[in-house]
């Protein structure tokens, strides 16, 4: 039959086929077992975390990345040393690595540097789980980058167990010269050799909030999204999925409930990987960021003791948002959580359980549904829903906003003017509706009518939606009813609606890392048509340049080429005075 | 023979008065057909004969309907015409931008049957004007502008067009805001001017239904006299519309409920699609989005004059299949056909060079008439999305055109045709049928006074089959 589905290559690889060549690779691959599993006198982290469950043990979690491996290692030993000297122990860590472990060595030096460090050598990623007793999870460029193979046999050699990181899967490489196809076959090779190894404990790691969950609007999606991967990697791969989750979500009560959802569509006798504190509701106030962090770790360790779910508690040192933590304030946080865990377990009484379990059964509900909607919208398209390589291509390709947009269970947009309405909101979600009001408080306040009618284009130049539709709320505060030419619009299109509209600005909202590029090319394709208006730019305004690490900002170079900068969605209101 | 009929058509199929024979006239740029139906909406009888539109339409006519059986050759209650003969309507679409409001024009003069002869956008200049002339268009669509938008344009492009030599009419359909000031810049006496909606009111939206009426006013009132049409409408007091306009009106009348409609006109030249329905519940706003009811007109597809573009759009692979299985140069073969356009297969070989042509223009036209994931790579990243109709739950698709009808196995053709698309929302398991009887003009006549009796006509007509190739589980209802 025809129709094969139209987001696919005409030659994409047979997924099956890459499947059985990972398997083949894992003949060679004998997994190592961690200084922690051996003291514990288990193989594996899944039997680690039987054990510790069996014993009632509240677990905790760290997130570590120094500048070199050997940094990390010395701040490891120093953090279990002084765990002990407190009388505690930390469960496992999961490292933030250097993305160019994601490449080649033969790129490494090219490829810009970014913080995090890296496994230069098989000594190395034997340290990491032999360095000092706390277990690793290697999620960040593992398995879903162009590495996928050799890093995760490295790290099933050296010991570790839980390697990650389905949700990265449509992260990009700078700097890796193949295409989006090749970087999914060399995942889907992995996961052969991951499910090879699946009844000795290989357990592929995934982190929602590093994929499209990040875009999610709606809990029921993150739900019905971790079923989905949850069928791409223990139905069609063959391997285990865990999941871990949390940094995008700051009320601890939705936390909870999504952790219990979580832990109940779960399959008995695996265990996920962990559930992160906050890493939004953080301030420059340290001494405030404590009673986030205590009410956070309570929430975190009932929710571990509930559901017995063998997911450490994740806790983010307090000065996050000023500096990058050192070693020390990673033990003081771990220090708060595990005096946390001593009395959380006689809270559990006075808790309304029910209350939150009644919203986690919601998200269940609606996450079924959104899973079933993307099972037949997929099987609709022509997919192949054996084929791992069809499914993460077409997903891939697709785009998280895409998903949601056609087949979320809240109200679905007719166009990219429209914003999906969730049915269970996410806390990103939330607070977008907060900034609505206080925009169009704002406009509503100081806001007045433009004389004349004026005619604006507003838009955004990638899936972000968000400021596009403040832009939009705070505009119709003035009366201004503006043309929205949507989300994911190119110079040339916004020229065209710009010329048609007989526009005198056009209003963009950009976080693509190009906003220089981009710039540049709408004001040429402005000229190309005789357009003569204001371009007004805010958002993420830096710009990509190859052998650096991080975009620079490029708000005044826009300025010089006589963009209108906007560094606040207030800043619009001067634009319209200015009219 | 007695050429005449008691009323005009509406008399009798908007109301209950009785009547017992009507006539439908389609008169082709090769064939003039006809049709006699009763009020049960069955076929009494049908015929045809050679177009002669360089003397006198009527002479062909009458040809014709000397071919019927003597009972039925007049007088009848009413009749219904339609033309494509001597080139059909020639129009020109002119807009702003050409993915925008240019766009929209077109899919505008498509949907009203039109040949779209000339594109312009932009703020024309003398050489757009030229260009525009040369093509001796009967009808100027003016597009440009969303509703209170650009009115610059549409003012500019007016004075400009003024200028045309040929056109018998125009039709404004740009920004509401500036469209009558474009009209009195080209009205100077001699030229029918009229304004309408504007087919890009607002982003994201085209509004082609006040455009279609108006272009098919115009075609009654000055075209069908320049073709010498008016002593057939006279004689049978009857309009006349544009062929492919009725076909379209055929779409909404066929058996059964649900999905898109899709009919593929394969002629010698072109290859046209028409769907119903079909369009995306989610647009984009920068695009212009598919009419519910879209023509779409290929001009390189064609089983003769347009054989050499058939082959040429043919993927490498699909050609070296057909060529090594039927050990023959596609391009010489189409040469051959472009050459002879009166060219018949004489032998088994031609016939099945004909199927291949037939096939492959049948499978590309609808290809590209349907929705697909378009990539677009940017500095910023990729972009995949989706536009086009959605096809994939079509009910029926139709068959026109004389290689269809006299193919051996014009229904497997179709069904091989398609299934033989990759990558396109294309129909997937449609019932297929062939328009033997030349009985989708007529339908499309019929339907703008009497929808049950077009609905009739079409059931009597359209024998549905589940292709072979496809499902054969469905049959048609």
């Amino acid at each position: 039959m025809s129709n094969l589905a139209s987001y696919l290559p005409q030659d994409c690889p047979d997924g099956r086929a890459l499947l059985a060549q990972g398997r083949e690779i894992a003949r060679d691959v004998t997994m190592g077992v961690s200084l922690l599993c051996e003291q514990h006198g288990v193989t594996s982290e899944v039997q680690y975390k039987k054990k510790m469950v069996e014993e009632g043990r509240l677990m905790t979690s760290l997130n570590i990345g120094m500048q070199t491996w050997a940094e990390t290692a010395r701040a490891l030993e120093y953090i279990a040393e002084e765990s002990a000297k407190r009388g505690f122990r930390v469960d496992r860590y999961q490292m933030q690595m250097d993305r160019r472990m994601g490449l080649p060595p033969e790129m490494w030096e090219k490829a810009a540097k970014e913080t995090g460090p890296m496994l230069m050598s098989k000594q190395d990623w034997w340290e990491t789980a032999h360095c000092a007793p706390i277990q690793p999870q290697l999620g960040d460029m593992m398995i879903g980058s162009p590495m996928s193979v050799s890093n995760a046999r490295n790290a099933l050699e050296a010991g570790v167990t839980y390697i990650g990181n389905m949700s990265q899967f449509a992260w990009k490489y700078p700097g890796w010269p193949g295409d989006d196809v090749e970087q999914m076959a060399e995942m889907v090779k992995a996961m052969g050799l991951m499910a090879a190894k699946r009844d000795e404990d290989a357990m592929m790691q995934s982190y929602l909030e590093d994929g499209f969950c990040a875009t999610f609007k709606d809990y029921c999606s993150y739900i019905g999204w971790a079923m989905f991967e949850r069928y791409l990697i223990n139905e069609v791969m063959g391997s285990r999925l865990s999941i871990a989750y949390g940094g995008l979500t700051h009320n601890p009560v939705s936390k909870t409930a999504v952790i219990l959802a979580l832990e109940k569509i779960k399959p008995a006798g695996t265990f996920n990987s962990f559930y992160h504190c906050n890493t939004t509701a953080y301030s420059a106030q340290v001494d405030e960021n404590y009673a986030v962090l205590s009410i956070d770790d309570l929430y975190l360790m009932l929710a571990q003791h509930r559901t017995k779910s063998g997911a450490a508690t994740l806790s983010i040192p307090v000065t996050e948002a000023l500096r990058i933590p050192t070693t020390e304030e990673i033990v003081q946080v771990q220090t708060v959580a595990h005096r946390v865990a001593r009395d959380a377990p006689r809270l559990m009484e006075s808790f309304n359980w029910d209350h939150i379990d009644a919203i986690s059964d919601r998200m269940i509900e609606g996450g079924t549904r959104f899973y079933e909607n993307i099972m037949q919208g997929l099987e609709e398209l022509g997919v192949d829903m054996g084929d791992p390589m069809q499914l993460l291509l077409t997903i891939r390709r697709m785009g998280a906003q895409a998903i949601e947009n056609q087949w979320g269970v809240g109200e679905l947009p007719t166009s990219d003017a429209e914003i999906y309405e969730p049915e269970i909101p996410t806390d990103t979600f939330l607070d977008f509706v907060e900034r609505r009001n206080r925009v169009k408080t704002i406009f509503g306040a100081n806001g007045k009518k433009p004389k004349d009618a004026i005619q604006l284009v507003v838009g955004s130049t990638d899936i972000h939606e968000y400021a596009m539709f403040l832009i939009i709320e705070g505009l119709q505060q003035v009366g201004i009813q503006p043309i929205v030419a949507g989300t994911s619009v190119d110079p040339d299109e916004f020229a065209d609606l710009a010329l048609e509209a007989g526009a005198s600005a056009i209003l963009i909202s950009t976080h693509n890392g190009m906003a220089l590029t981009y710039a540049q090319q709408l004001q040429k394709e402005c000229a190309d048509r005789g357009l003569e208006l204001k371009i007004a730019m805010g958002g993420t305004l830096n710009q990509d340049v190859e052998g650096l690490n991080a975009p620079i900002d490029v708000k005044e170079q826009l300025k010089e080429i006589g963009v209108v900068v906007c560094t606040d969605v207030t800043d619009i209101l001067n634009l319209l005075q200015a009219h | 023979m007695r050429l005449s009929t008691s009323d005009r058509a509406e008399a009798f199929l908007a109301g209950d008065r009785p009547w017992s024979s009507g006539l439908l006239i389609d008169v082709g740029s090769t064939f003039t057909k006809i049709m006699v139906i009763d009020p049960s909406g069955a076929v009494l009888g049908r015929a045809e004969s050679s177009t002669t539109i360089d003397n006198d339409v009527m002479d062909g006519i009458t040809a014709a309907i000397a071919n019927l059986p003597a009972d039925l050759q007049g007088p009848w209650d009413w009749a219904l015409a339609s033309s494509s003969a001597a080139g059909g309507l020639r129009m020109a679409s002119v807009g702003l931008t050409e993915a925008l409001s240019g766009r929209a024009g077109s899919l505008a003069a498509f949907g009203a049957g039109g040949k779209v002869v000339a594109t312009a956008h932009g703020f024309l200049d003398d050489e757009a004007i030229a260009r525009i002339d040369a093509e001796k268009p009967h009808l100027v669509l003016l597009a440009g502008g969303l509703d209170g938008g650009n009115s610059a344009a549409l003012i500019h492009n007016a004075e400009q067009l003024a200028r045309l030599k040929t056109p018998h009419g125009y039709i404004v359909a740009g920004n509401a805001s500036a469209a009558q000031e474009a009209a009195d810049k080209l009205r100077d006496g001699s030229r029918d001017v009229r304004v309408v909606d504007n087919v890009f009111p607002r982003a994201g939206e085209i509004a082609i239904m006040a455009t279609r009426d108006t272009v098919r006013d115009l075609f009654l009132r000055h075209i069908t006299r320049a073709k010498g049409l008016e002593g057939m409408m006279e004689t049978f007091r009857t309009d006349c519309e544009p062929t492919p306009l009725a076909v379209s009106l055929a779409l909404a009348h066929l058996p059964g409920d649900g999905g898109p409609v899709v009919f593929v006109d394969l002629g010698g030249a072109t290859t046209d699609v028409h769907s119903l329905g079909g369009v995306r519940p989610d647009q984009r706003k920068v695009e212009i989005p598919e009419p519910e009811i879209m023509r779409s007109v290929e001009g390189d597809l064609g089983m003769r004059w347009g054989a050499p573009g058939t082959v040429a759009s043919m993927t490498s692979a699909s050609r070296a299949v057909v060529e090594s299985r039927l050990s023959c140069n596609l391009e010489d073969e189409a040469n051959r056909r472009r050459d002879d356009p009166a060219f018949l297969p004489e032998n088994d070989h031609d016939r099945a060079v004909d199927r291949a042509l037939a096939e492959a223009a049948v499978a590309i036209a609808i290809e590209r008439h349907a929705g697909k994931v378009v990539v677009r790579h940017r500095p910023w990243g990729d972009r995949y999305q989706v536009t086009g109709k959605d096809l994939r739950p079509t009910r029926i698709v139709v068959g026109i055109g004389g290689a269809l009808r006299h193919g051996a196995e014009p229904v497997g053709l179709i069904g091989d045709a398609i299934a033989g698309i990759e990558g396109a929302q294309v129909p997937r398991n449609p019932a297929i049928a062939i328009d033997q009887s030349y009985a989708l003009y007529a339908t499309g006549l019929i339907a703008r006074h009497s929808p049950t009796l077009a609905r009739a006509l079409a059931a009597g007509t359209l024998r549905l089959d589940a292709s072979p190739h496809i499902t054969p589980e469905v049959q048609a209802s």
